[in-house]
């Protein structure tokens, strides 16, 4: 299955097909349909502007459709461009939490203002979504007595929004080398990608994410506290409650999108090593008191199953608990089981096999999103190139050139095959100036 | 580093006069109040005649001197027990329980309820240290033993610690035999359904009610 026949679902895709339906009056000897139309819909980014993000003082980009390069030495700004369109789809780095840190030196050195702005456009509907920072001088704070040093603003078409608002207006997934961490990482970083991805396109779940993490962090508190016998267990209760029925919920959200990647992943992988090995991917909840329990008990479990086991759990777990003052279950300490021919990925690939299984992974993530949108995202590949032999370049090129747009970097032109080169828009970079090449 | 510290100074050239130096501080220390505005309510004092700067000075005290918390709601007044805990017209066998003294002027302000109320001063929020001993729940429970008080509405905001107070309130005060019951989460008025959010309309749809006659 490929991305292309994604099942439509509501909003732009069916946009688009009304669009099909109403030929115009008076263009009768035109089809009823524009043959483009048959196509299946997708976004890519028409315009990108960064100004103070980085290393950019000041770069104003006209974007296309097809396989665009940046070329440049390490440390130009190339993979910022990239940067920046990705903070424009999950409104956060890929790279760092710390606001400081995306913004110029200058800035964060005396303060101000730094802006990345990017249009989106998906057939004749196009869309505006920024992200401000504004960094407060050293020593003060906003006019407003918001303390904070650094503040982030989103906006869709000029209207403020929240990140659960803002994420998923412009879909980008962004493949790095440091991808590989996905296969031989910890788990946080496979949670990370998870997120990522579902937030991408359900935005019930960012906000079902905070609520948990807020539960999570309450809890602990609490934890703490009766075990320091300045509170009484039962005050525990609300919190399990809470901590079993918003983390049922995310694990089974988190469980439905794995089944869907293995689904997705496991094709793409085949289309990558050739055939010769099997990718497979479960979703373990740490769900039971005891770890050598077989997680598959509990990954069949139903949905409305979830929360009691959770419940039986914390209350297993209790003296554990309140002896370390930390909540030892629930989604947040879950994880994603990569295997390969049936191994654990992370004791037993090979840093060649990690390579697929995390570049099938984020293929994978790209058709999801594809299918969950009806909407081919966009696909940002931050010099993965130089990682693979020729061949496999050819594969991952043939690959993401199924989607609408492919942002790549790269040290040199010469890892994008000519069959793709010749047709690609060239850019160079250079310490933060990006000139057409 | 001094950035983002609530308490950090602001940027007073060092050849501004110690009084006026100090006085910006004192208001860049008050919520809401950033270093500009802060200058420019200190200037704006320089320039105020006497009397008004004695009388803003003498108000500010008072409010220290003279304010303290009723006896029986714990609501910030003036006199042993406040205005609407003395006024007999009211109906004693409610009580609407609201985390601070704000919220009050809020629940007053619709003129639809015509019980009292009982201030908390907070939320419970274990990771702050703050669980039902700091706040004002004794002291509710005390009001509870005479048996007059047979509702308590529980109106602590929707969000996770309002209702984890609100449900350690109704695990308390249930087994003493009083009602408890929640504020309903739903639609605002006047509102257009495809503005809300989900989640306030899926609850909304949850706690929908049936026609009442009359009505």
């Amino acid at each position: 299955m490929t991305p292309g026949h994604a099942r439509p679902r509501d909003g732009e895709s069916g946009q688009s097909r009304r669009r099909c339906q109403q030929s115009k009056p008076g263009s009768a000897s035109r089809l009823p349909c524009d043959p483009d139309c048959f196509r299946s819909p997708a976004i890519h980014l028409s315009k990108l502007v960064l100004s103070g993000f980085r290393n950019h003082v000041d770069t104003k980009l006209e974007l296309g459709p097809g396989i665009t390069v940046f070329c440049g030495a390490n440390g130009q700004g190339k993979s910022n461009l990239l940067e920046a369109a990705y903070l424009l789809a999950i409104a956060k780095s890929p790279r760092t939490s710390s606001g400081r840190e995306l913004v110029n030196w200058a800035v964060s050195e005396k303060g101000g203002h730094v802006q990345v702005l990017g249009v989106g456009r998906e057939g004749d509907t196009t869309i505006q979504a920024q992200v401000d920072i504004d960094v407060a001088a050293p020593g003060a704070v906003f006019e407003d007595g918001d303390y904070s040093p650094i503040r982030k603003t989103l906006r869709v078409n000029g209207i403020q929004r929240s990140a659960a608002e803002f994420v998923g207006k412009l879909n980008v997934v962004f493949f790095e080398a440091t991808d590989l961490q996905l296969v031989m990482g910890g788990s946080a970083e496979r949670r990370r990608f998870l997120d990522i991805l579902i937030s991408q396109t359900d935005s019930g779940y960012l906000k079902a994410l905070q609520r948990y993490h807020q539960v999570v962090y309450q809890r602990n508190g609490l934890l703490r506290r009766v075990r320091d016998g300045r509170a009484g267990e039962d005050e525990l209760e609300f919190w399990d409650d809470r901590l079993a029925v918003e983390g049922a919920a995310i694990i089974d959200r988190r469980r439905r999108v794995v089944a869907e990647l293995d689904m997705f992943g496991v094709e793409e992988h085949r289309g990558l090593t050739g055939g010769q090995e099997r990718l497979g991917l479960v979703y373990k909840p740490k769900l039971t008191h005891n770890d050598d329990d077989p997680a598959a008990d509990f990954a069949s479990a139903p949905a409305d199953r979830l929360s009691d086991i959770l419940s039986d759990s914390l209350g297993y777990l209790r003296k554990r608990e309140l002896a370390q003052g930390i909540s030892l279950v629930g989604p947040h300490r879950d994880d994603l089981l990569i295997s390969l021919n049936d191994q654990a990925a992370d004791s037993y690939a090979s840093r060649g096999q990690a390579r697929s299984i995390a570049l099938a992974l984020k293929l994978a993530e790209a058709a999801s999103v594809a299918a969950a949108t009806g909407r081919k995202p966009v696909v940002a590949l931050d010099d993965v190139m130089s990682e693979f032999d020729p061949a496999r370049r050819r594969l991952v090129l043939e690959r993401a050139s199924q989607y609408e747009q492919v942002l790549l970097t790269s040290t040199e032109f010469e890892v994008v095959d000519q069959s793709y080169l010749g047709r690609a828009a060239r850019y160079t970079v250079s310490a933060g100036r990006v000139i057409q090449a | 580093m001094v950035t983002g510290d609530p308490m950090s100074t602001p940027d007073i050239a060092p050849s501004t006069a110690a009084p006026v130096a100090r006085l910006i501080e004192a208001f860049h220390r008050l919520p809401g109040i950033g270093p500009k505005t802060a200058q420019r309510l200190t200037y704006h004092l320089i320039r105020m005649p006497r009397e008004q700067a004695e009388e803003l000075a003498e108000s500010i005290l008072s409010i220290k001197d003279r304010i303290v918390l009723c006896g029986r709601c714990q609501n910030v007044t003036e006199t042993p027990v406040c205005a609407i805990c003395s006024d007999l017209r009211r109906d004693s066998t409610r009580i609407c329980a609201v985390e601070e003294p704000l919220d009050v002027v809020s629940i007053e302000r619709t003129r639809a309820f015509r019980g009292q109320y009982h201030v908390l001063h907070g939320v419970i929020s274990p990771s702050n240290g703050i669980g039902p001993e700091e706040l004002k729940v004794r002291e509710l429970l005390e009001r509870l033993r005479d048996g007059t008080v047979q509702e308590i509405i529980v109106a602590t905001n929707p969000n996770l610690e309002g209702e984890a107070t609100a449900m350690y309130l109704q695990r308390l005060i249930s087994p003493l035999g009083v009602k408890v019951t929640r504020l309903a989460r739903g639609l605002p008025a006047g509102a257009d359904l495809e503005y809300a959010d989900d989640a306030t309309l899926a609850h909304a749809l949850e706690a929908r009610s049936e026609f009442k006659t009359g009505q």
